[in-house]
């Protein structure tokens, strides 16, 4: 009973956190509710979208909303990965000049990587172990970063001169790829409203950090019956051209299929969206809601794909419809 | 309310399961109602008495695979509880199946949501029986189709219940000749030879009964058992056998007068309905009443029967019609009612044979008594050829011919005295008289039969002599026999009989021999069968 009252409180205030960002960021809902959904998954979530569209100020909102601490790098082609997870510095101490660990701006509970394509690989792969690990090492050190500890990459689609892609092993590790949209006319004057004039907008604070925990922790236990699991492996292996039943369109354009880490995140973000919709067991519309972000990154399209102007999304939505759900 | 979500979804399935089976009915019923059309047509141009029955097999099997498969693809509860959900309930209900007794700290939370989804569900409003139109309209037209070609009336039809029935009629009588055969085997008193014979004998009677596919063909194969089983009876020495095979023929003879009677009924019901029938029932009466009198012999029905046909089925020779029917009728019970009565009396009829005015009936019973009469035959006898027992068949008495005449026996209730053929054919022999006597009854024989003993060559005959009438040799139309090399004859008189004696063969060898050339020069001969039939009986009655 104790747990029934504690799970609607947390079920509420998830909405909460929800309608807050809202107030912050104009548009956008759906970025906001999947950003939210990594969040209580414990994902990383890899941001594409034109610069401008608010992709810095969706983190700051977030981080003021569930009152967590917040850092942004910006990733430049001469970005060392001691910028990012910190550096030992000699400090005088006692007379004694002494090595100090001095922590990076990757010592945060939100981490805004904003451009990653743009650094070198080197500094991408320092991001990846505190992404995988929640840790950081350096010398021989090893640190741990704070909990809950969630890295929202971004990158722009339209400059590829000077960029560095992500490899696909990179890619995997997002729990997330969100394509960030420009905003509608209506939504655009709003941002207008809220930020060419001295109107302010106040965001309060609905979540701590030990409440995200909890909440993590609940959303594992929340029923998921066998047939909406296997609706959501079917989606996965459905990717791989190289299995017997694979559809059409998968042997067609599909070059590699998701991994099981694709699995892992629709299964666990599906959860956390039936839990922020107030319901206590799985749906088949959260597996096809979250099927898109989980999967768009991890499928690698072939030739005749590019050709053919398929996008991944595309191919995901052929196999939404041909997998039947009953 | 893990007990509720469960029944709730179990009516559910109930529902699809129905739902299920409708849709594989749908599919299987054209198939069987197809296959029974099929049948239906086939049995229309090929005899098949169990057409009706296949038909309704191939329906009823149509009928239940449609249920088997339906049950078969019924869906299973969860698949049932998923369905549920798919009407907008976001899996609630089969979650909260598959957490029945479930420890999870959701588990609670989740029924109450799955039982505010239960509540108000209408499951039939959800889950409609449908039927399809598209499938429904082919599976009128085939059970019209079927119900049409069911009340087609087609002679092969009608062909085929008349053979279901001679056969199973048939079967009864093969059933009595096999437990005599048992009783044969067991314990006969007869010699191997004669043993063997007889088994070949009831052997071949029983394939006669087997072959027969009318009335007719069963009622004379039904008689020549009769004949055998009465002959053999006789010729045994063993009681117990004779009063075995007797019973046996008695009951040959019954079921003789079974198919007799079955044949006058129907006759008599096919022409009522053909009163104010139609042609084609006019038509079936006409064959209905030619059969009976193919069967009885009796010429006047035939003849009244081919009048009826032949003034185009008028209302006069309709009555014409059924009055000889009554007749023959009439003929048939009396003497069944004469044979009853005379049954053993057969010694006392042995005068009758010699009283002049001996009627028929009175004839018919001495004729019974073939060998007796012959002994005590009295000087009228003389007038009969041979001093047969056929003399006391001519009712007139002095029938020297013995010709049988009329009064015949009404035995085969032929009365037309058709020459001698014992039989006043067939129907003479299995009268009562015969039934009731035991001996020689069966075949009463004119002229000089007495009495047929099918198969039989005159065993007990054989040391008869055939004596030769008072004239010179040659001279008597009726025998064919060699005189001696004497050109003589001789006679004795004795005391209770008179008798020539001079030139004697013997007559089982003679009997023997003309029976024996008769089947062949029968076999392969390209006569009616009817008249086949007369000639076979003809001889088998020479013993």
């Amino acid at each position: 009973m104790a747990e029934s009252i504690e799970i609607q409180e947390m079920i509420q205030k998830v909405k909460a956190c929800e309608a807050e960002i809202g107030k912050g960021i104009i548009g956008q809902r759906d970025i906001i509710r999947q950003v939210l959904l990594a969040i209580l998954s414990d994902g990383n979530v890899l941001l594409e979208g034109v610069p401008g569209l608010g992709k810095t100020q969706l983190v700051k909102a977030i981080s003021q909303v569930l009152s967590t601490s917040f850092s942004r790098i910006q990733f430049t082609p001469d970005l060392m990965p001691a910028d990012v997870t910190g550096t030992n510095l000699i400090i005088k101490e006692e007379g004694n000049n002494v090595f100090q660990f001095e922590q990076g701006p990757v010592f945060a509970n939100i981490v805004l990587a904003d451009e990653i394509n743009r650094a070198t690989p080197k500094t991408q792969s320092a991001l990846l172990e505190a992404m995988q690990e929640k840790t950081v090492t350096v010398g021989k050190n090893t640190y741990q970063l704070p909990s809950p500890f969630m890295v929202l990459a971004t990158q722009n689609p339209i400059e590829n001169e000077g960029t560095y892609p992500l490899p696909e092993a990179q890619l995997d590790r997002f729990l997330f790829k969100l394509l960030v949209k420009f905003p509608s006319k209506a939504e655009l004057k709003e941002i207008m409203d809220i930020t060419v004039t001295n109107r302010q907008v106040t965001l309060e604070p609905v979540m701590t950090g030990e409440e995200i925990l909890s909440i993590r922790s609940m959303i594992r236990d929340l029923p998921m019956s066998d047939a909406v699991m296997d609706y959501a492996l079917s989606l996965v292996t459905a990717t791989h051209p190289e299995t017997s039943d694979a559809p059409e369109i998968t042997r067609k354009y599909v070059l590699n299929g998701a991994s099981p880490r694709a699995a892992q995140a629709i299964i666990k973000t599906a959860r956390a969206r039936a839990f922020m919709e107030g319901r206590y067991n799985v749906a088949f519309e959260d597996v096809q809601f979250c099927a898109y972000p989980a999967l768009r990154h991890r499928l690698a399209l072939n030739f005749e794909a590019i050709s053919d102007h398929i996008t991944a999304d595309a191919v995901i939505d052929q196999l939404v419809q041909d997998i039947k759900t009953v | 309310m893990d007990k509720q979500i469960r029944q709730f979804v179990k009516r559910i399935r109930v529902r699809l399961t129905g739902q299920e089976m409708i849709n594989w009915l749908q599919r299987t019923l054209p198939a069987g109602a197809a296959v029974a059309i099929m049948i239906s047509v086939i049995s229309l141009f090929v005899p098949f008495y169990y057409a009706p029955h296949f038909e309704v097999l191939a329906l009823l099997l149509s009928v239940f695979s449609g249920v088997g498969l339906g049950i078969f693809h019924a869906p299973d509860l969860m698949k049932c509880a998923l369905m549920a959900d798919a009407k907008g309930h976001k899996e609630r209900i089969s979650t909260a199946l598959a957490m029945a007794d479930s420890p999870n700290p959701y588990a609670a939370l989740q029924k109450q949501d799955a039982m505010a989804a239960i509540t108000g569900f209408s499951i039939r409003k959800e889950f409609p029986i449908r039927l399809s139109i598209k499938k429904c309209i082919p599976l009128l037209l085939l059970a019209v189709l079927f119900a049409g070609s069911c009340f087609l009336e087609s002679p092969v039809r009608q062909k085929a219940q008349e053979v279901h029935a001679v056969k199973e009629k048939a079967k009864e009588t093969v059933a009595a000749i096999e437990k005599v055969e048992k009783g044969l085997k067991e314990e006969s008193g007869l010699s191997e030879t004669e043993l063997s014979d007889l088994m070949e004998q009831l052997e071949l009677s029983k394939a006669e009964l087997l072959k027969a596919e009318t009335q007719t063909e069963l009622l004379k194969a039904q008689e020549r058992l009769a004949q055998k089983l009465e002959t053999a009876s006789t010729q045994t020495d063993n009681k117990t056998l004779s009063d075995a095979l007797q019973k046996a023929a008695q009951l040959a003879q019954s079921q003789q007068a079974d198919t007799r009677e079955d044949l006058i009924k129907e006759a008599k019901e096919a022409l009522e309905q053909a009163s104010d029938g139609t042609n084609v029932e006019k038509e079936q009466a006409y064959e209905k009443l030619s059969e009976l009198a193919s069967a009885l012999g009796d010429n006047e029905l035939q003849k009244a029967a081919d009048n009826y046909r032949d003034s185009n089925y008028s209302g006069q020779d309709h009555a014409a019609a059924q009055s000889a029917l009554q007749q023959a009728q009439n003929r048939l019970n009396d003497q069944s009612a004469l044979a009853e009565n005379s049954g053993s009396s057969g010694n006392a009829n042995s005068s009758d044979g010699s009283d002049p005015s001996a009627t028929a009936s009175d004839s018919a019973s001495s004729s019974n008594n073939t060998d007796n009469q012959n002994n005590n035959s009295d000087g009228n006898s003389q007038n009969n050829s041979g001093g047969n027992n056929s003399q006391g068949n001519s009712s007139e008495g002095n029938n020297s011919q013995g010709n049988s005449g009329q009064g015949n026996s009404g035995q085969g209730g032929s009365g037309e005295g058709n020459n001698g053929q014992g039989g006043s054919g067939q129907g003479g022999s299995s009268q009562g008289g015969s039934g009731s006597n035991g001996t020689t009854g069966t075949n009463s024989g004119t002229g000089w039969n007495y009495g047929s003993k099918n198969g039989q060559e005159g065993i007990a005959k054989v040391d008869e002599s055939i004596t030769v009438p008072e004239g010179e040799l040659g001279e008597d139309e009726n025998l064919t026999g060699e005189a001696n090399g004497n050109d003589s004859s001789t006679y004795t008189q004795s005391d209770q009989s008179q008798t020539w004696a001079g030139s004697k063969v013997s007559y089982g060898s003679v009997s023997g021999e003309y029976k024996e050339k008769a089947y062949q020069k029968l076999d392969g001969a390209s006569y009616p069968d009817r008249l086949k039939d007369q000639i076979r009986n003809y001889f088998d009655g020479l013993n």
